[in-house]
């Protein structure tokens, strides 16, 4: 029995000293390079310890505060608009047949496409030239046709969102599913038999029992709305202007464009703190839920 | 009690783990340029005298020259190949981006030839030109010497040039000759510090292209001005169904700054002064910024989030008419499998407009090759460097028609540039370019030229799209200050 107990953490220890290595001390050698100049282009190796200095000059870096507002406006886009439409579409589909089962298999294609794919395929599609989407907009909403997608601040923001969206919704919409099918019918029974609506069903009912669920997805997709790049990288370069120059991919550049090591580390950890914020609400409401 | 026992040899590993990932980092560069054996030097005395004898032959007859001199000395090979094999058996890693590039795939042809001039194997690393830095920034940390040969775009050399060998004692020792045959921008673009670390391979020129048919049904003659590129734009989308100019303004990789510092430097302004501080926003630079915004009026709609590549292939689908590139695009223009029928054939360049009233400017970008100072096989490398760079394949390369992958018209020496030959097989692009080659400039050559560049692509960016020029580039240059006072640029000042 005890021989037993001790191979099987023989078994995972390699895979758990692998793993730690693996991110530990990566983690480790930022948080000290954060703290240290480190510009490659002058040197190969970590140069002095300058204390705060990296984190410092973030604060006082107008192109870093003005990635940090990209973030949040990107996050409450994103967030935002996969959670509403992934709710209706839970509406929609919750119901058990074979048309529903089948459009839920579906579903989860967008999700499982790459997002470089997918920014590579919506930069063709939201071309004001031959993109099929800018052809389907200017075709329904005659009045939409003078928009330049990628070249407009706000809308090349509401873009990358969109297909941020594209893809979560379908496996938000299955949480929803999921969360819709713990609601005991008899309460909605009951309720329209006390002369209730459909909305108030929904909106008194429903919504407050769905909210543990829609605060989960909320922090998750705030998690994964933190770390978009790939889109940005396929769509948009950070343009127009500096319009989607997100948090992710100002590290991105300061570190692998311009080489500045030291200061992407801080830059780095500075968006480690936002996500490990989002991330413990994230395990409290879980951990809530099952305690409940 | 075994718990305990495991979880102490789990925290001991992970320890000594930590701790061997923590030692001090040694960075093996190996700067020492293997000796030959003497009787390679001896031999190699002789190729040189032959080499002299071949200067005053005439360009087009260097290859025949070369196999005669091989004929008559056993020991003598082509190129400027140490003789004898010495590094028989050696296999060079050859880092490169870009692999459809047609002067790529033509060095990717040649191989088997060098392998049987010296016995060294080449593998090419292909390398997507999106992630072409990040692997080399990664590689040059790691230090692992992966690569052995290495081309890069000459603005990002002095970035990583404490990771690349210098080359002068390799030129003296093998009597490289032809290092005064190429236009001044070419050889600047890899020599940082007074070091020669590339020697450059692909370069180009920027030249006008426009569609001949075009200009033919409206009676339009080729721009030689900016004044005239917007009004021939403007009467062929009066009069056609296609854009005038196909432009690229968006951001990413600061190809929106190609146009505009030609026009900045063709209107008498500059990036930097003496000082490296910022001059772009002068009145030259404001009057510049401007009149490249001016050119939208006549782009396609999806030029304010275009690269180059996508300007150019606007072109190749024919929905522009015009565009002001890099001679590099000919090849692609003359290849029906990526243009439309119209386009092939149809092609015609011209040299650089320039601003009115003010003399043209050239601009010109190189990619020069090196030797990473990680290699193990630099002496191998030193021998592919040779053999790509020689003019006698620099003009192989460009007069081989026979096959669309390797077409290009790209090429570095002075000498196959002006040849006749190259031109009228080429369409004579290369006459085009000549002139604005002699006073072509560089992007400057500095370690935060990315930085730079990321803020003044943004800038232009914005200006093109509605932003007051004055102010915005006020802004950039204030960051562009920054980033060269952190650098320590103005210490002394």
């Amino acid at each position: 029995m005890d021989r037993g107990k001790y191979a099987k953490y023989v078994m995972l220890g390699p895979a758990v000293v692998v793993t730690l290595a693996a991110s530990l001390y990566p983690m480790y050698f930022a948080l000290v390079t954060s703290f240290r100049d480190w510009r490659l282009s002058r040197s190969l190796v970590p140069q002095d310890f300058v204390g705060f200095d990296n984190y410092v000059r973030a604060f006082q870096d107008e192109r870093f505060l003005n990635s940090f507002i990209v973030t949040i406006k990107y996050i409450v886009i994103s967030v935002s608009m996969s959670i509403v439409l992934g709710l209706l579409m839970a509406l929609l589909l919750q119901r058990k047949n074979w048309l529903n089962t089948i459009t839920k298999t579906l579903m989860i294609l967008p999700f499982a496409v790459s997002p470089a794919l997918r920014g590579f395929s919506w930069k063709f599609m939201l071309n004001p030239q031959y993109g099929a989407f800018d052809k389907i907009v200017d075709t329904v909403f005659p009045f939409m046709a003078d928009i330049n997608w990628l070249a407009d601040p706000l809308w090349a923001l509401i873009m990358l969102a969109i297909t941020e969206v594209w893809g979560w919704s379908p496996l938000v919409a299955l949480m929803f599913i999921g969360g819709l099918g713990t609601i005991n019918p008899e309460i909605t029974e009951a309720a329209s038999l006390d002369g209730a609506n459909e909305w108030q069903v929904f909106w008194r009912i429903t919504l407050p029992l769905l909210s543990p669920i829609i605060l989960l997805v909320t922090l998750l997709r705030i998690i994964f709305s933190l770390k978009i790049f790939d889109q940005i990288v396929t769509m948009t370069g950070g343009g127009p202007g500096d319009a989607t120059q997100a948090l992710n991919y100002f590290v991105y550049l300061n570190g692998f464009k311009f080489f500045d090591f030291g200061y992407a580390s801080a830059l780095g950890y500075l968006l480690l703190i936002l996500m490990l914020i989002a991330a413990f609400f994230y395990v409290r409401s879980l951990l809530g839920g099952n305690e409940s | 009690m075994k718990i305990k026992k495991f979880a102490s040899i789990f925290a001991l590993l992970t320890g000594l783990l930590v701790l061997a990932a923590c030692q001090p980092q040694t960075v093996e560069v190996i700067k020492e340029v293997p000796v030959e054996v003497e009787k390679i030097v001896e031999v190699e005395k002789e190729v040189v005298k032959e080499v002299e004898v071949i200067k005053e032959v005439e360009v087009e007859k260097i290859v025949e020259v070369e196999v005669e001199a091989m004929a008559e000395e056993p020991d003598a090979v082509p190129y400027n190949l140490t003789p004898g094999k010495p590094y028989d058996g050696t296999t060079v890693n050859f880092l490169i981006c870009c692999p459809t590039a047609g002067q790529f795939a033509a060095w990717q042809k040649s191989v088997d030839e060098f392998t049987e001039l010296t016995g060294i194997s080449v593998e090419f690393a292909n390398e997507p030109w999106g992630s072409f830095q990040e692997r080399i920034v990664t590689e040059s940390i790691a230090g692992t010497g992966a690569f052995d040969a290495v081309v890069w775009p000459d603005s990002w050399g002095p970035s990583f040039s404490n990771t690349l060998q210098p080359l002068e004692p390799l030129i003296e020792r093998d009597g490289i000759d032809y290092m005064d045959d190429y236009p001044p921008a070419f050889l600047e673009a890899g020599t940082f510090n007074d070091h020669i670390y590339g020697i450059p391979v692909r370069t180009h020129a920027f030249v006008t292209f426009y569609r001949q048919d075009v200009f033919d049904d409206l009676g339009l003659e080729a721009p030689t001005t900016w004044t005239e590129v917007l009004e021939a734009g403007r009467t062929i989308q009066a009069e056609t169904d296609m854009a005038g100019l196909s432009n690229y303004y968006g951001v990413g990789s600061a190809q929106n700054l190609f146009v505009y510092a030609l026009m900045l430097w063709g209107n008498g302004g500059d990036i930097f002064d003496d000082n490296y501080r910022p001059t772009f926003n002068s009145q030259a630079g404001v009057d510049a910024a401007n009149l490249y915004a001016s050119l939208a009026e006549i782009g396609p709609e999806a030029q304010f989030n275009n690269n180059e590549a996508d300007a150019r292939g606007s072109v190749q689908q024919g929905e522009s008419a015009m565009i002001v590139g890099w001679w590099h695009f000919a090849g692609g223009f003359s290849n029906p499998e990526v243009s439309v029928e119209g386009v092939v054939g149809n092609m015609q360049h011209a040299a650089l407009p320039a601003v009115e009233g003010k003399d043209p400017t050239g601009f010109a970008l190189s990619i020069p090759v090196g030797i990473s100072s990680f290699s193990r096989n630099q002496d191998a490398a030193w021998e592919w460097i040779k053999f790509i760079s020689h003019p006698a394949r620099d003009k192989a390369v460009v007069m081989d028609k026979s096959d669309p992958a390797t077409n290009t018209v790209v090429a570095s020496h002075t000498s196959v540039i002006t040849d006749p030959e190259v031109n009228e097989v080429n369409g004579g692009i290369h006459a085009a370019a000549a002139p604005g080659l002699e006073n072509s400039r560089l992007m400057p050559l500095i370690p935060e030229w990315a930085e730079v560049s990321s803020i003044m692509e943004t800038a232009i960016n914005e200006i093109v799209l509605g932003a007051d020029a004055q102010s915005t580039l006020d802004e950039a240059a204030a960051d562009v200050e920054a980033v060269m006072e952190r650098s320590g640029y103005y210490k002394d000042q």
